[in-house]
Order: C-alpha cells, then sequence, then structure tokens
C-alpha cells in the first residue's frame, strides 16, 4: 500500500525518495486511526472482572476506544446508564457490590458499574493494529484501502503547502466519503444490535 | 494511552525536519519543548471542553466543625460527590439560602455541598459537619502537565493525531520564515473534527 502511495505521488520509477517509504507507512497509520475514531468499525468482545466500581479501561485493554455492549457472564445485558439514573436507584451506588446490572461510562475510558462485581463480557470499539511494513494489511474493508491510500497522498502534501497541499484536499474528501459510508453501515448496524454507542455522524463528508 | 512523543516524531518530516537530531540544532524555527507545550494547551483545553478526564477523587478528607476544604489544583468539575457514603447534592447558595436563612451556622451530617460558598476552588459542605470522612469526588480533572520526558497521556491511542495536528497548527501559526497560515487553517480544522468527535464519544464538558 505505501507503494501504491508513492506511485501516484509520481516517484513509480525511482521508489521512495522524495517521500520516504517510513512517513507514508506513518501516513497510512495515522488515516486507520482516524478511520477507526470516524467509523467504530473496529470491535472486539473480551472477559473483564471488575476490581471495582470504577475502572480506567485502557488500563485494561490498551485498544479501548469506547464501550458498544456490556453483558454478565450468563449473557444477561448489563445496561448502559447515565449518573442521573444511578443517583435515582441508589444514591449511594458507588459503594454497592454484587452482580453488575448497569454501568456508566464517563469520559474517555472511565468506566462504572452498579453494583461492582461479577465477571463480564465487554464489547468495545477498539483501536486498529499498527501498520509496519509495505506488505501489511489495514483493519478495513477491502473495498475501502484505495481510501486509506488516498489519505496517505494528502498526508504526505501536508509538508509542501500552498497549492500542492490544495490540489490533495481531493483525496481527504475522498476519504472523508468513505468514512461516512462506512460510518452509516456501522451506525446501523450498530442499532440493529442493541450497541449503546455509535458513529459520529458525518453529512457530506463533514 | 497516548505518547505525545510519537506525535513529535510523527510530524517532524512535515514541518521540514530530517529527525530528532536536525530540529535539536541551534537556532532552529521551532523547538521540541515549544511542540510539547502546544500539545498541553490542547490536553488542558479538551479537559474543559469536553470532561474527557474522568476519575475518582478522595484525597480531601472532612473533620468535624470545618465546612470548607480546598480542592486539588486538578480540579475542573465534580459530577458527583459523596461525604463517606452520604451522597452529598450539589447546590448552589442561592438555594442554600432558601433553604436555610442561616446556613452557615448550622451544624449537622452534611448532606449537600456547595463550590460557590467559598473561594474559587473550594468546597463548602452543608450543614457543617459534625461527623467527618473522606470526601469521593467523581471528578473532571486536568492532566498532567505534557512535557520533554513527561509526554504520556491517559487517551485511546485513537486520539494521537489530535496532539500533532494541534502541534502542526501551532508551529505552522507561529511568526516565523515558515510560518504556513493556510496549513494552520487546515490543521485546526482537522482539530475542531477531532473535538467534534471526542464530544460525541465522551460528552461535553461543564
Amino acid at each position: 500500500m505505501a507503494t501504491r502511495v508513492s506511485e501516484r505521488l509520481n516517484e513509480g520509477p525511482t521508489g521512495f525518495v522524495y517521500y520516504p517509504k517510513l512517513e507514508i507507512i506513518a501516513a497510512l497509520n495515522e488515516g486507520l486511526r482516524f478511520w477507526c475514531l470516524l467509523t467504530l468499525g473496529l470491535e472486539i468482545t473480551a472477559g473483564w472482572t471488575p476490581g471495582a466500581t470504577f475502572t480506567h479501561m485502557l488500563t485494561v485493554f490498551s485498544d479501548w476506544i469506547a464501550p458498544l455492549r456490556i453483558m454478565t457472564s450468563a449473557g444477561a445485558i448489563v445496561r448502559h446508564s447515565n449518573l442521573a439514573d444511578m443517583a435515582a436507584i441508589d444514591p449511594s451506588w458507588i459503594f454497592a457490590t454484587g452482580t453488575a446490572q448497569r454501568y456508566v461510562a464517563i469520559g474517555a475510558d472511565f468506566v462504572g458499574v452498579y453494583p461492582a462485581g461479577g465477571t463480564l463480557s465487554v464489547t468495545y470499539a477498539r483501536a486498529p493494529v499498527v501498520l509496519a511494513a509495505d506488505g501489511d494489511v489495514p483493519e478495513m474493508p477491502i473495498e475501502y484501502h484505495p481510501r486509506l491510500v488516498d489519505y496517505g497522498i494528502y498526508r504526505m502534501r501536508q509538508v509542501e503547502g500552498g497549492q500542492e497541499f490544495l490540489k490533495s484536499l481531493k483525496y481527504f474528501a475522498s476519504f472523508m466519503d468513505g468514512a461516512e459510508h462506512y460510518g452509516n453501515y456501522v451506525r446501523n448496524r450498530n442499532k440493529g444490535a442493541d450497541y449503546d454507542t455509535g458513529p459520529l455522524e458525518l453529512k457530506d463528508g463533514k | 494511552m497516548i505518547d505525545t512523543a510519537d506525535s513529535v516524531a510523527d510530524i517532524l518530516y512535515r514541518l521540514g525536519f530530517q529527525g530528532g537530531a536536525d530540529i535539536a540544532l541551534t537556532g532552529t524555527w521551532v523547538t521540541v519543548a515549544e511542540l510539547y507545550q502546544w500539545a498541553d494547551e490542547a490536553a488542558k483545553a479538551i479537559a474543559y471542553e469536553s470532561g474527557i478526564f474522568v476519575t475518582l477523587d478522595a484525597t480531601i478528607t472532612a473533620v468535624a466543625a470545618t465546612a470548607a476544604y480546598n480542592l486539588p489544583a486538578t480540579h475542573v468539575f465534580s459530577l458527583a460527590v459523596w461525604l463517606a457514603t452520604v451522597p452529598l447534592r450539589l447546590t448552589a447558595v442561592r438555594d442554600l439560602r432558601a433553604l436555610d436563612a442561616t446556613w452557615t451556622a448550622t451544624s449537622g451530617l452534611s448532606t449537600r455541598c456547595s463550590f460557590d460558598a467559598g473561594s474559587v476552588g473550594t468546597i463548602t459542605l452543608y450543614p457543617n459537619p459534625t461527623v467527618g470522612g473522606a470526601i469521593t469526588q467523581l471528578a473532571e480533572e486536568l492532566p498532567a502537565d505534557i512535557a520533554i520526558g513527561s509526554s504520556n497521556v491517559q487517551l485511546p491511542t485513537v486520539l494521537l493525531d489530535y496532539f500533532s495536528y494541534k502541534m502542526l497548527a501551532g508551529a505552522r501559526g507561529k511568526e516565523s520564515d515558515a510560518a504556513m497560515p493556510e496549513m494552520e487553517a487546515h490543521f485546526l480544522e482537522r482539530c475542531a473534527l477531532y473535538e467534534k468527535i471526542i464530544e460525541h464519544l465522551y460528552g461535553t464538558g461543564h
């Protein structure tokens, strides 16, 4: 994929010269991270035993982005709630122990369960695996791979600025159109799955 | 967990430097220390704008007959407060006065707290407590300062590039021969998009 970006930056015959391979791979990684943040298109389910009411989820799952669903090990839904709900149910809810029935997600990674305890199954939107080599395959549907190439071109031209950069904005627009398209799919899918979080709604790639 | 040192490494090429040794030369138009300053300012700003850094703070211990306490220096906003295991309702002074005309002289088991009764950065308990205990706050806080040697931020890795674009915007907007106002504007637009996503996923600030 890095070679493809390089070729489209007109470095085909000579290979990587003005646009170094490592920089192109870094650009593709940036695009992939942004894609996952925009679409929440990668998810994973993992076991989790909360040791207290509150947990910084990044200390448990380093690839955490946002919670999608939490269930007990028996398969019962742990309901997503807000702080007002929790206070109404039990004003001292943070001190309760038992088997989790509800959870709150506050800030980037702070999750509280009520009552604290039990073995849970957490489905969350995750960050992608880092691309390290030209042949690594990005974790996004294959039909959108050209959009990542577009992002790579756009980012490589940021160094130049001015009109050279303006010419690359169409590639960024293409990437955003792809993210909007796939994000809509993920959002509808998440609604169908009764997930608690969906991706940001983009309109015309903005 | 983000290491903003990765952001620095990621943007050197886009700022026209050949690497870490190049930007470390004496008299460069931008320094690594400045790049970290822009990242630090960005982290502080989103702490207020989106309340993204949330934690359970129990650093204050109330004692009998003392109503007012200094909040931690990193405090931004308290979402919920408990004294020992008793929930405290967040109450403005006008409401305390309506509730109890001589509220400052009332003693008993505290059931409310106010953030505008004392000076900025203090919490005041009502009634003046006759029994002390830990003040537990579910609170939005400022992250630790970002600088050379302390570059980690407790945020999902997909937000790394938010800090990269803040650094790029700062550098290209800085008064210098390498200033690129058109690129600064674009980088700030990119940051604004990240902030929209942050608000969507992690909530707005207070």
